[in-house]
């Protein structure tokens, strides 16, 4: 197995769990605040494991995948709401992932492999 | 920028131009979210207040017995607060007075009728109303949160 393909293994596997974490905070912890907010992003990582499993697209889904990653994590960052463990522990694979997606990029885009 | 232009960006280029627009556009819901939070609408605050005596002989403790009843009022900052002072004794002066920056003075004769006061609370702090003649003990606070 390719270190490509580890990383990719890898991050849909962070993403599906990050998105049954999200959907599970949103019917259990979120307590009718932010709620659905937490249910929409849970199905939007599902769905981007589903995208980088099927191999659509990479060129556009990793930068999209990183850029989702790192958007909410910055805006839980600055917003101040959700803070226990298990937004925490959220938070913490969500930068798990947007590092392996990081390293995902770099080997995909490598002048190696864009001939 | 077209397609196959994006895609030959490399691979640290891609990166950087990610992070700085994720974390921009994050920090800038996440600002907003926390301010919509804290928010609220600046709204008209009616309270009524009261004055009662308490059981003691005034004239052995040397203090007045006369109270305000509530003793203390919260509002936000930029509420419009309507002060219905309700008094039905009869037989003392009492005032409602605030200080600066608020400068509310109530003043009411020994005669059984309300009097109002309205004024914008537009400085957060903590504020001493008190009735100028039954000092110490006729004083409450009056809570802006700003």
């Amino acid at each position: 197995m390719t270190s490509s393909n580890m990383l990719r293994g890898g991050a849909i596997l962070l993403m599906s769990a990050l998105g049954v974490l999200d959907l599970a905070y949103g019917s259990l912890y979120a307590g009718g605040n932010y709620e659905n907010i937490w249910y929409v992003m849970g199905a939007i990582y599902i769905v981007l494991a589903g995208v980088t499993a099927l191999e659509i697209q990479p060129w556009l889904f990793q930068p999209t995948i990183l850029g989702y990653s790192l958007f909410l994590f910055s805006a839980w960052l600055t917003s101040g709401v959700s803070r226990d463990p298990v937004a925490y522990s959220d938070k913490a694979i969500e930068i798990i992932l947007a590092i392996s997606m990081v390293q995902l990029i770099r080997i995909s885009r490598s002048p190696r492999l864009l001939r | 920028m077209t397609q196959s232009g994006i895609r030959k960006w490399s691979a640290s280029r891609t990166i950087l131009v990610v992070l700085v627009a994720s974390v921009i556009a994050g920090s800038s819901v996440g600002f907003a979210t926390s301010t919509a939070a804290k928010y609220q609408a600046p709204q008209t605050r009616e309270i009524n207040v009261f004055s009662y005596t308490l059981p003691f002989n005034d004239t052995l403790y040397r203090l007045p017995h006369d109270v305000f009843y509530p003793d203390r009022i919260l509002v936000y900052k930029g509420d419009t607060v309507v002060i219905h002072f309700n008094i039905d004794n009869g037989t003392e002066r009492h005032s409602f007075t605030i200080d600066a920056p608020y400068n509310v003075n109530i003043d009411i004769p020994p005669q059984p009728y309300p009097s109002n006061a309205t004024f914008v609370a537009n400085v957060p702090g903590i504020f001493l109303y008190k009735c100028i003649y039954h000092t110490p003990t006729m004083e409450g606070y009056m809570e802006v949160l700003g």
